[in-house]
């Protein structure tokens, strides 16, 4: 029987043909008291949407005008109908498999099953009723064995209520989102079905069959991609079906052929890491599959062919090459037999650093002035001086000799006498060298002739003499502050190659006549576009006790996220120059700190924009004030340099020299960022500079994080219309002579200034030595106090130059300092002899030890 | 007459092995055989530029006691112009198997032959084997110096000694070099291969000839100008000759001061002044005086004598060292010297200039003119002051050194006022922004941020504020520059201090503050009367 539910029925439950009539109920529940008798008018059409046309036309019960569509006639919904039109349910009648279409029905899934299982719990509840009650509990039955029916376009109406007994089954919107993904899975439309699959997920995380077809989409798909060669997401895949349905089907035997290919691959590549990754895969996901057992031993062969390898190499004396099998043989299966000890002999002996840095040095140019991180590394490597800082403090270098007994200063310090040792250590990196050899290389110094003349030395310098082999001295025509400053100059170089074939056969290290440079320090022995390998030029003895490091091999890598990989999976043992927030991610881990030292180097490397002096636009002192108002230093820092939260690891600084330098002068107070002062000084110099303010280039040194402030600051200078074009560094010398055209403005660059009594002069004429001639472009005011603090007698005198050129370069703008960044040394805790706080990453690299070890862990 | 400098000239020293003397003019008994009593020192030929030569007879009391000189009385016995060059030529010539001795007498001969053919009774030659320059040869007279020359030819009764040495190098390597005893001043070195033996008189002739340098006698200047007596110009008839005074020659004067009894007590020379010959009729001469002061030649003088000798460039340049004329150890580093073709005209305005800068030991190298007139005009520059300009010839002398004023005070002062300018700068232009800005909040009606605006420009350095810190600077400066005795220092650095505070008067003026100020408190009147009143 149909019952009407309003006045205005929009539509009606079907006709379902004459016996079907009685037995379709409709009802609304609150109209169902109200209006008996009335009956449904409108004909759903195939799709189950009413006609409105029938609407208000037709009150009274009346025959359908169509029969419902059958079962085997529905077609699947598409995919497009799927995820745009309304969620609609098939209700499948029992009567010729009809369908009604409607909207979601409720409880789901299993509507009848939940139905029925309510029915019977309430049928339960019978017992003991009579009367009254007992209608009640009749009357409620009843509405529970109605399923509340909405067709789609059913707006203002109340449902229909359809008898549970009609209802042959429903098919929900979700099965037919399954049976489409079938489908779609059938035509390898894996993104489609993916995206119908995660909606249903989203809304039903567990509908049934849906696990079911997402595990048969994941291996379809993986299958798919096996074809394609693209194995390791067909892994991915995989390993997502194990996640969900370890025993599904068919899944090991999938899984065992892609890691077998993966590992093949990467065995192939000498990615032995690689290799053992996906075995370890394989074993965690199927322990006991053929191919765990199969590559385990495989990869324990060929790791005992690398030790006997690494033997015979022993044997026929080659260590380095030993080390190498030996590390192989590591990186293949740590897990070898007694691998550890096996290794230990090797390593110990033949003693290797892998450092990880962001650049490799290009050739070598002892004259750049703006030295890449790189060559300065390098240099450090090749090169051993006759002095070098040993530690760094407060803006005052400490310096220290490897040649020398000891060193007195005579007669008020106008005469120095230097006694050489006549005896090394075995791991020491230099030579025995002869007074000779280092006097000619002062001599040298003291010929305007020669190329490597040095003014400011020989302004110093009155005569020098040699005792003895072991011993001369260095008469001054004038005091100089620090006489070790002055002779930081080279007296090792490990790419000599005369004195390396000296040292080859025997004629070296002690003899008068003994070429000019002495062979030592550590030696470039291979270079490629990943790897650059350096190698002790005097190896120890063979008899050494302990032995020290022996080769340092540097690999590049892309980023400094790379590098940090490296270091935490043991590829590398050292990390230079770290940004801070990996400094500070390390720090703030303690975990991570049992493994690494993280060390504080003496010197903070600090950021500055040095303007060319020559350059015509930045004559102009309100322009040049306008840069400097128009930065905020502090944001850029913070959000770009450090990247980290924690503030300690740099600050703003007001010049050149490291903030804690006694040569800092304290009346010079931070130059904030004042946007105001920057437009009024902007507008001035556009007023000045003839009504359009020049646009600037910008020198811009090749390192990530001076690359990433640098485009901060060119943002910053823009929105006070300072146009700054940002170039790499000249190929040629970077100051143009009197009379040319400056090729640049600006040049951002970092630097470390640890001895800025004798530094600065070079830092600021960015030619890398002090002559007077190179200070022609600057004003005479402050090229005579440049000159002042070159001529100063004592430290104090020294250090008020140092304070009043740096209140002037201030206030003058003659550069714009940044900031300041701690630089730190990462390095593992088996390398051992690095100084605390050193003033250089390879500061005393002679004397390092490093431990045997390698990484154990599951890649 | 206050010089602006003092130099110090160092003329080449020969160096050669040994010597032959080969001759001697000849002896006039009534030319002076003058014995000079001292010079400052025996390698440099100096003029204290603050001791300009004065009248007295005190002058250069840091002479030693003259020496006797003889025949005094007879100086005076033949007019200058009359007066023939007392020539010594001494030749030395190495022991080279291939220079035998009758070379050295056929040399002599020719050249005593050719001498008295060309210039007659100018010179009166004397020759003399030189057997003490050992070796003989250009180097080694390229070391001699003029003390030497003093200590072996002052008793002699010479006014030029021709030093020359001949040397088998590869080829014949002639060289020599003029002193002038009248003046004790050694000239340069000069150097001749003799490719063919034959031309060996021809060469050495040519030689003597050039190294010869003339003398006259400045009888008046002023006004710029002089007039001079060449000596011996009366004797030479063919005045295309080189050994004359040609015009355009430039000489450099010299003080020669007298005793009571007519000895020469001491030299100076007249620093940076030469004399530019414009007009010559026989012994008569008049020039053009280049100096950097005001009348260094002028004044009468008793027992003082005016004497010019003729220079001409032979080094290819001059080494100038600069020092503080309160410490002339201590090099002048760094400091900007610009040498001018000559100074500008209204016809050029710009002439050709280089600029030079003072190395750490306080050098600069200035090149000889190529060619057209050697004289240059010299400035040494220091931050916006001149604290010298000077004529100079470079390729005179090897050596020149220079004593200028201490201008650290006023280069300090330029240091810090520029500082104060800078801050000054920042002032001014963050005033004018915010004053626009002030302006337009006023007529936004945001009075709460007008007036702190009009605040915050009331707080920014005044001009009380700017002044007292360029008071700061300037005292100290001044009392530096006093203590100096540097006036000229101290006036510039008033002069700069007073033109800054100028500037902070003129950019610091209240005035636009205050009209801003009222026009924004008439806009507030307006914008409080526009207002609508609310119920009384």
């Amino acid at each position: 029987m149909l019952r009407p539910t309003t006045h205005r029925r929009k539509s009606w439950l079907v006709a379902i043909g004459v016996g079907m009539a009685a037995a379709f109920v409709v009802s609304s529940t609150t109209a169902h008291a109200q209006r008996a008798g009335e009956a449904p008018s409108q004909t759903p059409n195939a799709q189950g949407v009413s006609d409105p046309s029938a609407a208000e036309t037709d009150t009274q019960p009346q025959a359908p005008e169509e029969q419902l569509p059958k079962l085997e006639e529905m077609q699947l919904p598409t995919a497009e109908q799927l995820l745009r039109d309304p969620q609609m349910d098939w209700v499948v009648l029992k009567r010729n498999q009809e369908v009604i279409v409607a909207e979601p029905v409720t409880p789901r899934p299993d509507t009848l099953l939940k139905m029925q299982t309510a029915i019977d719990e309430r049928s339960k509840q019978r017992r003991n009723l009579s009367g009254e009650a007992l209608a009640k509990h009749r009357e409620e039955l009843d509405a529970m064995s109605k399923l509340r029916v909405r067709l789609p376009d059913q707006a203002e109406e109340d449902d229909y209520l359809l008898p549970m007994k009609l209802i042959e089954q429903i098919i929900h919107h979700e099965d037919l989102v399954l049976r489409r993904i079938d489908e779609l899975i059938k035509q390898e439309k894996f993104d489609l079905a993916y995206e119908l699959l995660n909606i249903l997920r989203r809304n039903t995380p567990d509908w049934p069959g849906a696990l079911d077809r997402h595990n048969a989409l994941l291996f379809a798909e993986a299958s798919r991609k096996i074809v394609r060669g693209e194995y390791e997401s067909a892994l991915a895949a995989l390993e997502e079906v194990h996640s969900r349905t370890p025993q599904y089907p068919g899944l090991a035997e999938l899984t065992g052929t892609v890691i077998h290919q993966l590992v093949e691959n990467a065995v192939a590549a000498g990615d032995w890491r690689r290799a053992r990754h996906f075995h370890r895969r394989i074993r965690t996901l199927f322990p006991d599959h053929p191919l765990v057992g199969e590559w385990r031993s495989r990869f324990n062969n060929r790791a005992e062919e690398q030790l006997s390898a690494a033997e015979q190499a022993r044997a026929a004396g080659d260590h380095g090459r030993a080390l190498t099998h030996a590390e192989q043989a590591a990186s293949i299966w740590p897990a070898t037999r007694n691998l550890r000890a096996r290794y230990r002999s090797f390593a110990d002996r033949y003693q290797r650093l892998h450092v990880a840095v962001l650049d490799l040095p290009v050739g070598r140019d002892d004259a750049a002035i703006v030295k890449s991180q790189a060559a300065e590394r390098a240099e450090r490597l090749n090169e051993i001086r006759f002095f070098e800082v040993d530690y760094a403090d407060e803006g005052s270098a400490h310096y220290n000799t490897r040649f020398c007994d000891r060193w007195e200063p005579l007669n008020l310090g106008r005469e120095v006498l230097f006694e050489l040792r006549d005896s090394r250590q075995p791991w020491e990196a230099q030579p025995i060298v002869a007074a000779p050899v280092i006097a000619e290389q002062i001599a040298a110094r003291l010929n305007p002739s020669h190329p490597a003349y040095d003014e400011r030395l020989a302004g110093y310098v009155g005569s020098l003499e040699v005792h003895s082999p072991l011993a001369f001295t260095l008469r001054f025509d004038r005091v100089p502050v620090r006489i070790e400053a002055l002779l930081t100059i080279p007296v090792v170089d490990a790419a000599d190659e005369e004195a390396s074939q000296a040292v080859a056969a025997g004629t070296s290290p002690v003899s008068v006549a003994s070429p000019a440079k002495m062979s030592g320090g550590f030696a470039r022995i291979e270079q490629s576009a990943d790897r650059a390998v350096y190698r002790r030029v005097l190896p120890e003895p063979e008899d050494a006790r302990l032995s020290h490091l022996t080769e340092l091999q540097e690999h590049r890598y892309p980023d400094s996220a790379a590098a940090l990989q490296a270091l935490l999976r043991g590829d590398v043992s050292m990390l230079v120059r770290p940004p801070a927030w990996i400094v500070d991610m390390l720090r703030s881990d303690e975990e991570l700190l049992k493994a690494f030292f993280v060390e504080r180097m003496a010197v903070p490397i600090t950021h500055v924009v040095q303007i060319h002096p020559r350059s015509k636009p930045l004559k102009n002192r309100e322009y040049r004030r306008a840069l400097a108002y128009g930065v905020d230093r502090r944001r850029i820092l913070t959000e770009t340099v450090l990247r980290s939260g924690t503030a300690d690891l740099g600050r703003v600084v007001n010049g050149p020299l490291p903030s804690r330098s006694d040569a800092n002068n304290a009346l010079v107070q931070t130059r904030p960022y004042d946007p105001l002062a920057a437009v009024s000084l902007t507008l001035a110099a556009r007023q000045q500079l003839g009504g359009e303010l020049p646009s600037l280039r910008m020198v811009v040194v090749d390192d990530p994080v001076v690359q990433a402030a640098a485009r901060r600051l060119v943002e910053s200078w823009s929105r006070f219309g300072i146009t700054v074009e940002m170039v790499s560094l000249p190929d040629g010398p970077l100051m143009a002579d009197r009379g040319e055209h400056a090729e640049w403005d600006l040049l951002y660059r970092t630097v470390q200034l640890t001895e800025p009594a004798t530094q600065l002069w070079p830092f600021l004429t960015l030619t890398g030595r002090a002559r007077v001639a190179d200070l022609d472009p600057f004003p005479d005011w402050l090229r005579q106090e440049i000159i002042a603090l070159d001529l100063a007698s004592d430290w104090r005198g020294a250090l008020q130059s140092l304070n009043t050129l740096h209140l002037h370069l201030w206030g003058e703008v003659m550069l714009l300092p940044l900031w300041e960044v701690d630089d730190y040394l990462i390095y593992r805790k088996h390398v051992r002899g690095v100084p605390v706080s050193p003033v250089h990453p390879y500061e005393d690299v002679d004397r390092w030890v490093v431990e045997a070890w390698y990484p154990e862990d599951e890649p | 007459m206050r010089p602006p400098s003092t130099i110090h000239g160092t003329i080449g020293w020969p160096r050669a092995a040994c010597v032959i003397v080969a001759g001697i003019a000849s002896w006039w008994g009534t030319f002076p055989a003058l014995v000079l009593s001292q010079e400052r020192g025996p390698a440099d030929r100096s003029v204290l530029r603050d001791g300009t030569p004065t009248q007295s007879d005190d002058v250069g009391s840091h002479s030693e006691p003259p020496q006797q000189e003889s025949a005094i009385s007879q100086t005076t016995e033949l007019p200058w112009e009359l007066r023939p060059y007392r020539v010594l030529v001494s030749l030395a010539i190495d022991g080279s198997p291939a220079l035998i001795p009758p070379f050295g007498r056929q040399l002599e001969e020719l050249l005593r032959v050719r001498l008295a053919g060309v210039l007659g009774p100018y010179w009166r030659v004397e020759f003399e084997r030189n057997e003490w320059l050992l070796p003989a040869g250009g180097e080694t007279l390229a070391r001699l110096k003029p003390d030497e020359f003093a200590n072996r030819f002052e008793l002699r009764d010479v006014d030029k000694v021709m030093l020359l040495s001949l040397e088998q190098k590869g080829r014949l390597r002639l060289s020599g070099c003029e002193w002038d005893a009248g003046l004790r001043e050694l000239g340069a070195v000069l150097h001749r291969d003799i490719s063919d033996r034959r031309r060996a008189g021809a060469v050495t002739m040519e030689l003597l000839l050039d190294l010869f340098r003339p003398l006259a006698r400045i009888d008046r200047a002023e006004d710029g100008t002089a007039e001079l007596r060449a000596r011996a110009g009366e004797l030479l008839a063919p005045e295309s000759l080189p050994v004359l005074f040609q015009p355009d020659d430039l000489l450099v004067p010299y003080f020669r001061y007298l005793s009571r009894d007519g000895v020469v007590r001491n030299i100076q020379l007249v620093p940076w002044t030469y004399l530019r010959i414009d007009g010559i009729a026989r012994s008569r001469m008049t020039g053009a005086v280049e100096t950097a002061f005001n009348a260094p030649l002028a004044g009468s003088r008793r027992r003082v004598e005016l004497v010019a000798l003729r220079v001409r460039p032979t080094y290819s340049a001059t080494r100038l060292r600069l020092s503080p004329r309160n410490n002339p150890g201590r090099p002048l580093v760094g400091v900007r010297v610009r040498v001018y073709d000559h100074l500008p005209t209204e016809e050029q305005p710009e002439p050709r200039m280089i600029e030079l800068m003072t190395d750490r030991f306080g050098r600069i190298e200035i090149p000889a003119a190529s060619g057209g007139d050697p004289l240059r005009r010299l400035l040494v520059h220091s931050g916006g002051a001149v604290l010298s300009n000077v004529p100079f010839v470079p390729g005179i002398v090897p050596d020149v050194s220079m004593e200028l004023p201490d201008d650290s005070p006023r280069l300090q002062a330029e240091g810090n006022l520029a500082i104060v300018q800078g801050e000054l700068i920042d002032v001014v232009s963050r005033r004018t922004i915010m004053l626009a800005r002030a302006l337009s909040l006023a007529r936004k009606d945001d009075w709460v941020q007008t007036e702190a605006l009009m605040a915050e420009i009331d707080r920014q350095t005044s001009i009380a504020g700017f002044k007292s810190k360029i008071l700061a600077i300037r005292v100290p400066a001044v009392a530096d520059a006093q203590r100096n005795r540097d006036a000229a220092a101290e006036k510039r650095i008033l002069a700069m201090c007073r033109e800054l505070e100028e500037l902070v008067e003129r950019y610091l003026d209240r005035t636009p503050v205050r009209d801003v100020a009222a026009e924004i408190n008439d806009l507030k009147k307006f914008s409080e009367k526009s207002k609508p009143r609310g119920p009384a």
